[in-house]
């Protein structure tokens, strides 16, 4: 006992998971506890502790070790002679994974590098009395140790004058997504680091995972963050993913999404899945949804937006300059605002730039431009290039009939489809 | 698109959903038709007439029945075989089975070379044009390609088959006596007949096959609802395959067989066809291979990266740069390089690469079976879509037939009969 003690206070000690599974355990008194199989530890954002030691015998099954300051020590220097106080029946609690079974030969998302990674073997320091998990090795020295090549694999890296790489994932930059214990553990932990991902980084993970995966992460992180990956994903995969989600959850992503490309997703899906989704989205945005998915190909509708400022046209400059402020951050396209008289009809437009130089109680009456350029939802491609180049509209109102308005095209959202045309209508 | 959908047009529908659909099936199945296969189907015809065509329907459903099982998985868990076995059955039984893939495949990556080179010689191109010419196109194809293009040159690859139907059409043999022979059974007890029949056996269920399928209708994101329509890819694919080999067999049997030419290949078969039909036939014969070596000798170092990338969690796919995926580039153009060079090694023999590729499919296949079996059969891992009980019966009878017919051809032809 004495020599357990003098080690768990010299300084920590690193030393691989694989190292010590299958490790046969006794107790002092000689007797044979059984086979180290696993570990448990709760997720935590900081690094997870070891808190049971997972013993597997023939006879009992899987049974469970507290993890004390001796027990952990002895492992940890190799040791495998330890007291058998508190051995119990296994059962996993909430948020409790095993160390084992959720990560090693499972995939993980390598947050800083922005990949996909295949854990090979897990890194545990022995600090202070604790067993901590601190890396995931992804590298081909871990891959050798496994393999009981280690060696093998070190001579030779050194007979070609190499040192093999080490590449070791800090736990702070791994996501697991593979959800294993007792009940749904939600691996929500990630946020922080998750938000680092660009969306097209992000995107380029989802499209790797297995579908399984794929959903643990995208229940994992912010939905908005989601929403951006989404628009940038190949379509096959979108539509995958949407399909297998919820339709609750899909309906909170494609309402975050830009309308346009919600739209495309939409309708890749198969019907049911269509119905169930757009029911379970909010009124404003299923009828924004389904009036661009009504636009037939090369008019206006088909390159309209929905994401626009309106604003009675009785109200004054600054409750327009304060709509602005308030809606900047959630809409594109925030350079003109709509000013709509009581039938909901355009009555005039007025830009950021004349808000910002009036004077704050003036009306809108008197300030907006009432001679408006429009199309109609039906007016071709061609048609609206030319208004575009004619007249230097950063946007143009698209109206219905009776002069409703119905959304409207802005210059650079249109930019891609119109670009064609642009080049037939200067000529 | 958000109209509730209408009778008449869903058949439509289904139509168009089927062919966004199809793919993995059939290009699979027919890339089995390689050098390898092609030999064995001409050698069949040849030296036993038309007594070998009714080992041709059990073959079919053999294939149908093991590749249906992949597929299934392949649409259920999204998820590739390699990175199945890996989660499974650990990192030790992976690595083995991987360094086995990697020279059975190679080997066979060696044969379709090979096959290359033989059907240049018959058009009258040398090896030293043929192979490099050819290297450089498969390699390019698919690093430039994206998966999506990549299947539409390998659907394409396939509508070449019907060279053969047309060889047999060109033979004009008398029908009436080709369709009995596929009902009734003739069995010799000659050791030579029974090499071959257990060769068709052999050439045509390969291991990397279940690989290949696994990923790419992985790749697809095929609802598990439509899985019905990728079943069907699987079926079609099946039947084409066993068509081509009749038509070889047929073609084989009314000219060499009838006037006793002994083969070595297929192409001593295009090459024989010549002064006994015609030109044409013989044409059509040889570039009948040439199509199947260059098509098997794309997917093959293809399908071997991406499993093995799989396994070993390094980055795959073609739309990487080679930073980001080294492991994957390297075994990739490694392959295709070492394959072309070895068909270009002068005194190489060609027919022993073969034969001995064929060799370590034999051995390899009864132990991916074992795994596709216990996976397919676990409900963790396809909950209602796993084997019934009824069903795992007959595949572990099939794949017990299977295993025994491809040891013996092992045994047969280590033996040298």
């Amino acid at each position: 006992m004495n020599s357990v003690e003098t080690q768990s206070q010299t300084a920590p000690t690193f030393c691989f998971l694989s190292n010590m599974l299958g490790r046969r355990l006794s107790s002092p008194d000689g007797r044979r506890l059984g086979t180290l199989t696993d570990f448990a530890a709760t997720l935590t954002e900081r690094y997870p502790e070891v808190e049971w030691v997972v013993i597997t015998t023939r006879r009992e099954g899987r049974m469970a070790l507290p993890a004390t300051a001796v027990t952990m020590g002895t492992l940890a220097s190799g040791g495998s002679v330890i007291p058998d106080t508190g051995l119990g029946r296994f059962s996993l609690r909430p948020q409790q994974f095993l160390v084992r079974e959720t990560l090693l030969d499972k995939q993980v998302v390598d947050v800083q590098g922005a990949k996909v990674v295949r854990v090979n073997d897990v890194q545990l320091l022995f600090h202070q009395d604790r067993l901590y998990i601190v890396h995931v090795d992804v590298g081909l020295p871990g891959l050798a140790r496994r393999l009981g090549l280690e060696r093998l694999v070190r001579v030779t890296a050194t007979l070609i004058g190499k040192r093999p790489k080490e590449e070791l994932v800090s736990w702070k930059y791994v996501q697991p997504l593979n959800e294993t214990g007792a009940g749904p553990v939600r691996i929500s932990l990630r946020q922080e680091q998750m938000r680092l991902l660009h969306s097209g980084e992000l995107a380029d993970i989802i499209e790797e995972l297995d579908p399984e995966e794929r959903l643990a992460l995208v229940r994992s992180i912010d939905t908005a963050q989601v929403a951006d990956a989404i628009e940038e994903i190949d379509e096959s995969v979108q539509a995958a993913l949407i399909r297998d989600l919820d339709s609750e959850l899909a309906a909170d992503i494609l309402e975050e999404m830009e309308p346009a490309a919600a739209v495309d997703v939409v309708e890749m899906l198969p019907q049911e899945t269509q119905q169930s989704i757009m029911a379970a989205m909010e009124e404003d945005e299923r009828e924004q949804i389904e009036l661009l998915s009504r636009a037939e190909e090369d008019t206006a509708a088909s390159v309209m937006t929905v994401e626009y400022l309106s604003i009675p046209a009785s109200s004054t400059a600054s409750q327009a300059l304060e709509l602005v402020s308030a809606e900047a951050g959630n809409v594109e396209f925030f350079h003109y605002v709509y000013c709509l008289d009581e039938e909901g009809r355009l009555a005039g437009v007025v830009s950021l730039r004349e808000l910002l130089v009036s004077e704050g109680g003036q009306p809108l009456a008197g300030l907006m431009r009432t001679r408006l350029t429009t199309v109609g939802p039906g007016d071709r491609l061609q048609d609206l290039s030319e208004a575009f180049l004619k007249f230097r509209f950063l946007a143009l109102p698209v109206m219905d009939e009776s002069g409703r308005l119905l959304g409207i095209v802005t210059f650079q959202h249109s930019f891609d489809e119109l670009l064609p045309h642009y080049a037939r209508a200067a000529a | 698109m958000l109209k509730p959908s209408q009778g008449s047009r869903s058949l439509w529908r289904r139509i168009a959903l089927f062919l966004a659909i199809m793919g993995p099936g059939i290009i699979t199945a027919n890339v089995d038709n390689d050098a390898g296969g092609l030999t064995t189907y001409s050698q069949a015809g040849a030296n036993f007439g038309l007594s070998t065509l009714w080992i041709m329907l059990p073959v079919t459903l053999l294939l149908i029945l093991v590749q249906e099982m992949v597929n299934r998985m392949g649409v259920v868990t999204g998820r590739g075989l390699s990175d199945m076995i890996r989660e499974r059955f650990g990192v030790k039984v992976t690595f083995t089975l991987m360094l086995l893939v990697l020279v059975t495949n190679f080997g066979n990556v060696m044969a379709e070379f090979a096959g290359i080179a033989a059907a240049g010689q018959i058009f009258g191109v040398p090896p030293a044009a043929t192979v490099p010419v050819c290297a450089l196109l498969v390699w390019f194809l698919v690093m430039k390609g994206s998966y999506k293009s990549v299947e539409k040159v390998f659907l394409v690859a396939c509508l070449f088959y019907v060279a053969y139907p047309l060889t047999v059409l060109v033979i004009a043999p008398p029908f009436r006596e080709i369709l009995p022979a596929f009902t009734r059974p003739s069995i010799s007890l000659s050791s030579a007949y029974i090499v071959t029949l257990i060769g068709i056996v052999g050439t045509t269920i390969a291991p990397w096959m279940q690989f290949y399928q696994q990923a790419s209708v992985a790749e697809k994101n095929i609802a598990v609802k439509d899985y019905s329509l990728s079943r069907l890819d699987t079926i079609v694919g099946g039947f084409v395959v066993s068509i081509v080999a009749s038509c070889i067999v047929i073609s084989c049997a009314f000219t060499l067989g009838a006037q006793g030419v002994r083969i070595e290949s297929a192409a001593d078969a295009a090459r024989a066809l010549g002064p006994l039909v015609g030109r044409a036939s013989s044409w059509l014969f040889a570039f009948g291979l040439l199509n199947a070596s260059v098509f098997a000798a794309s997917i093959l170092p293809l399908s071997t990266s991406y499993t093995l990338c799989e396994a070993f969690g390094w980055e795959t796919g073609v739309d990487k740069d080679f930073e980001t995926a080294p492991h994957f580039y390297i075994l990739y153009t490694a392959l295709i390089v070492l394959g072309a060079l070895s068909a270009l090694v002068p005194g190489m023999p060609l027919v022993k690469v073969m034969f001995w590729s064929q060799v370590l499919n034999g051995i390899l296949l009864p132990v991916i079976l074992f795994f596709i079996l216990i996976l397919a059969s676990d409900r963790r891992e396809m909950g209602t879509h796993a084997n019934g009980r009824v069903y795992n019966l007959l595949c572990w009878a099939a794949t017990g037939c299977l295993v025994l017919m491809s040891l013996g051809y092992v045994v047969a032809l280590a033996a040298g009969v």
